[in-house]
């Protein structure tokens, strides 16, 4: 998202706006509102067209980006550590002379199902919000609804992702073993 | 139910998965490094919170029935790309590859959430 190009934009959408429901209005009272910004500003949101999250000033708009390239960094992060401690544990097994290929097997059946569940998940979320935002954005409560919906679908994909793997890790050594009897009866 | 056809039905899932992660790779290789790229789409291509979820955000817009995903993604708040502006800049090829893609991870995602259902209500 290009911050300064959304917010051009913007304006140049409220202008027009402005000037639509401008049109509308009788001739005298275009007369008062054009002299009393406040009032304007007033009856444009009384017709209930704005439905648009009011970002108190461009600083805030920078923040919610930095937010976002924050939660991209955090994500990461998070997963180079997952990957981390799972070759440990795979390497640990191979010095202990353990199986260490179903160990393998297990590790990054659990890594690759956790993160696509968690992102399967949370895309499938954000489209249920968008959809959502389309219902509930007009109503006065609808940002908080909006934000609680982002909070249950953060919770949802976490919890799914933490599941998955602890799916991974009880049943995937049985998949393994499935796979191995299978090619040896080859 | 036993437990053994619970185990086929997640071998199953990890197989779709398997798939899945591989197309995951060509998706992203052969269309979204473009669009990253496009000076029309660069940056528009959804709320990336971990590497590659761009990949899965335009799969998602391109495989969702359409009027689906434009209602998704043209609300007031939208974490998804613009569906006209992806239609724009893919040709039927990357929405092949796309639907492939998303709808093998999808199955895969069902096929271990229902092993997760299964597993408890035999437990």
């Amino acid at each position: 998202m290009r911050l300064s190009e959304a917010k051009a934009n913007l304006n140049r959408r409220f202008r027009i706006e402005l000037n639509t429901i401008k049109s509308r209005l009788p001739k005298r009272q275009r007369r008062t509102l054009r002299a009393n910004d406040e009032r304007m500003f007033e009856r444009i949101r009384r017709t209930g067209r704005m439905s648009r999250l009011d970002f108190g000033s461009s600083v805030e708009g920078t923040d919610l980006v930095r937010f976002a390239r924050h939660a991209k960094f955090l994500g990461n992060g998070l997963a180079v550590i997952d990957f981390g401690s799972r070759v440990g544990d795979i390497y640990a097994g191979y010095k202990e002379g353990g199986n260490w290929e179903r160990e393998m097997f297990i590790q990054s059946s659990g890594f690759a199902l956790s993160v696509g569940v968690g992102i399967a998940v949370t895309d499938a979320g954000m489209g249920a919000l968008g959809a959502l935002g389309v219902a509930v954005a007009a109503t006065p409560l609808g940002w908080v609804l909006l934000v609680v919906g982002g909070l249950a679908v953060a919770g949802v994909a976490a919890a799914s992702s933490v599941g998955m793997d602890r799916l991974a890790g009880q049943h995937a050594g049985s998949v393994y073993d499935m796979i191995m009897r299978w090619l040896s009866s080859l | 139910m036993s437990n053994d056809d619970i185990t086929n039905l997640f071998g199953l899932s990890l197989l779709a998965l398997f798939v899945a992660m591989i197309l995951w790779v060509v998706f992203g290789q052969v269309t979204v490094r473009r669009l990253r790229k496009n000076v029309e789409t660069k940056g528009q291509l959804g709320f990336e919170y971990i590497s590659g979820g761009d990949i899965v955000n335009v799969a998602q817009t391109l495989a969702w029935p359409r009027r689906l995903a434009r209602l998704s993604s043209k609300g007031k708040v939208s974490l998804l790309p613009d569906v006209d502006l992806l239609y724009r800049h893919t040709t039927t090829l990357d929405r092949i590859i796309a639907r492939l893609f998303y709808w093998s991870l999808i199955t895969a995602v069902v096929g271990a959430f229902a092993c997760m259902f299964l597993w408890w209500l035999i437990s």
